[in-house]
Parts: structure tokens; sequence; C-alpha cells
């Protein structure tokens, strides 16, 4: 299999209902097709905001350079950056699929980040996967969003794909 | 390579020679990828490439700077950020360079990546 490149960026994109909105929520999107067996051969490691590829990173620069995606850069209300991710690229996938990057798409990006690395910490041998998402990103681990998070994880996990996530 | 690049578009005014340069390297990255030169099979690969980002002073909101935001006293005695004091400093930008690896005395695979960059560094 050749290295993923700008393509895959565009594919992921594409799956996630054509727009991904933050770097971050583009990373966990990735992220949990490949957990599910649909990803398209970015390596992940762990990094401060969760599983993260830099490979993805720079291949998402090179889709916008290539006209793949197009990444809509704006400063938030509160004096941070943050990138919108667009494709008008069509890719196939099982429907099943297209669902669960959309809905993470749609996530609450806190949420989302806390879900994905959960899911990324048992997939990498982690026993206690909660426990540890709770303790390694304590500031962003509150009861209330640990409890959005573990609700989000169990919606996916509800989706029907053929690689199932794994039950944490 | 970014600074092969560059050197290439070196007569066009910045916004478009940093376009094209993105785009350059993006269709090497790509075209690299498909060579199959840097395939890790039973052998090592005959090409490596990597980015590294050069990120020398943190202004205002951002991260992974070398440096964090520096606060100083001016001469009218007002705390200031030190971009809004120096223009040299104001100037400092995050950037990236690409760089591609191969073996000097690997006469063919010299020619081979002589003729992608080439197809990608005209103005």
């Amino acid at each position: 299999m050749p290295d993923p490149g700008p393509r895959e960026v565009a594919r992921i994109v594409s799956l996630a209902g054509g727009e991904i909105i933050g770097r971050t929520r583009l990373q966990k999107v990735g992220c949990l097709l490949d957990l599910v067996g649909s990803g398209s051969g970015f390596e992940f490691s762990y990094h401060i905001y969760g599983p993260y590829s830099e490979e993805l990173s720079i291949a998402a620069g090179d889709a916008d350079a290539l006209d793949m995606i197009t990444v809509d850069d704006r400063v938030a209300a509160w004096g941070g950056r943050y990138s919108i991710y667009r494709t008008t690229m069509d890719f196939s996938a099982d429907a099943s699929v297209k669902s669960l990057a959309r809905k993470a798409a749609q996530a609450d990006s806190v949420a989302l980040e806390l879900a994905v690395t959960a899911a990324f910490l048992a997939a990498n041998g982690e026993d206690d996967a909660w426990d540890e998402v709770a303790e390694r990103k304590s500031a962003k681990a509150t009861p209330e969003m640990m409890s959005k998070a573990r609700s989000l994880y169990a919606d996916f996990r509800k989706i029907d794909v053929l690689g199932r996530l794994p039950s944490i | 390579m970014t600074a092969k690049i560059e050197a290439a578009f070196a007569d066009l005014p910045l916004a478009e020679r940093e376009e094209k340069r993105r785009k350059a390297e993006a269709s090497i990255r790509l075209k690299l990828g498909e060579s199959g030169m840097m395939a890790a099979t039973d052998q090592a690969p005959r090409v490596m490439d990597d980015v590294v980002v050069r990120d020398p002073y943190r202004q205002g909101q951002g991260e992974g700077a070398v440096l964090e935001a520096i606060y100083a006293v001016n001469r009218s005695n007002e705390l200031k950020e030190l971009s809004q004091l120096s223009q040299v400093v104001a100037a400092l930008k995050k950037y990236e360079v690409y760089r591609i690896y191969y073996r000097e005395s690997d006469e063919e695979t010299k020619k081979a990546l002589d003729m992608i960059i080439g197809e990608h560094c005209h103005a």
C-alpha cells in the first residue's frame, strides 16, 4: 500500500460530509476511521491533543495546495485560530462508515477528543482507558465532559461498522 | 528542497512565490510517494523525506514556538510585548522546511529526483 497522501485527506473530509471544522477534529475523525478499519493508512501516535498523525497534517496542507480540499483559516471570538476543511470530491464507502465520520465531525470537539483518545489508548493496550484519559487530560476531563464523551462513544459503538470499536 | 524551490521562484512576488512553493512541494511529495523510491520493503528506501517546522517566536496566540511571548518595559515605562517594540521580532514567523535525503553515490536516484524536482520548479 503506497503512503497515504492528499487524496486520503480529501477522503476523510468527504466521508465526514464534505466539511470538518478544526485541525484536532480532522485528526480525530481520521483516527476514528482508522480504529474501525476504514482508515487511509495514516499512522497515529499519542500527542498533546490525543492521537495525532504528522503525515495527516502534512497531507492536509498538500491537499489544499493541490486543490483537493479547501482550508479556510479563521480567528475565533476568543482570539485563537481554527481551520475549516472542505471538499467536493466524492468517495465511496459503506453508509455506516459515512455515518460514523459525520457523527464525529459534528460532535462537540472536546468530547470527541476525549472519546477518540480513550478508544486509541484501549486499542493500544490500555486496560482502563477512561481513567487514563482523565489523568492525561485533567483540565478537559471534567465530570460533565467525561460523561459527554462516554455518551458519544456509546453512540459511535451503536453504528454497525465492520471493525467494531473496543469496548471500554 | 524548500530552498531550491524558493530559489527557482525568487523573482515572483512573495505571496505568489509562497503559493508556488506549496504547490511544488505537495506535487513533489506526491510524485515521490508514487515513484516507489521511498518504499521500505526488505531494503532501505532509496529516498527519505521529512518536514521540519521552525517557529522562532510566539506572538499573541499560538503554540509550539521556541520562545513564548516576551514582555519588556519601554522608555515610557509601559509593559509591551516584544513584537510591538521591534520590527525584526514582529517579522518573525513560523515556516516549514521540506527536506529530501538520498545516497550521494546513488546516481540513478539522483537523476530520477532531479527529473521530478525539475518538473515542478518552473515559474
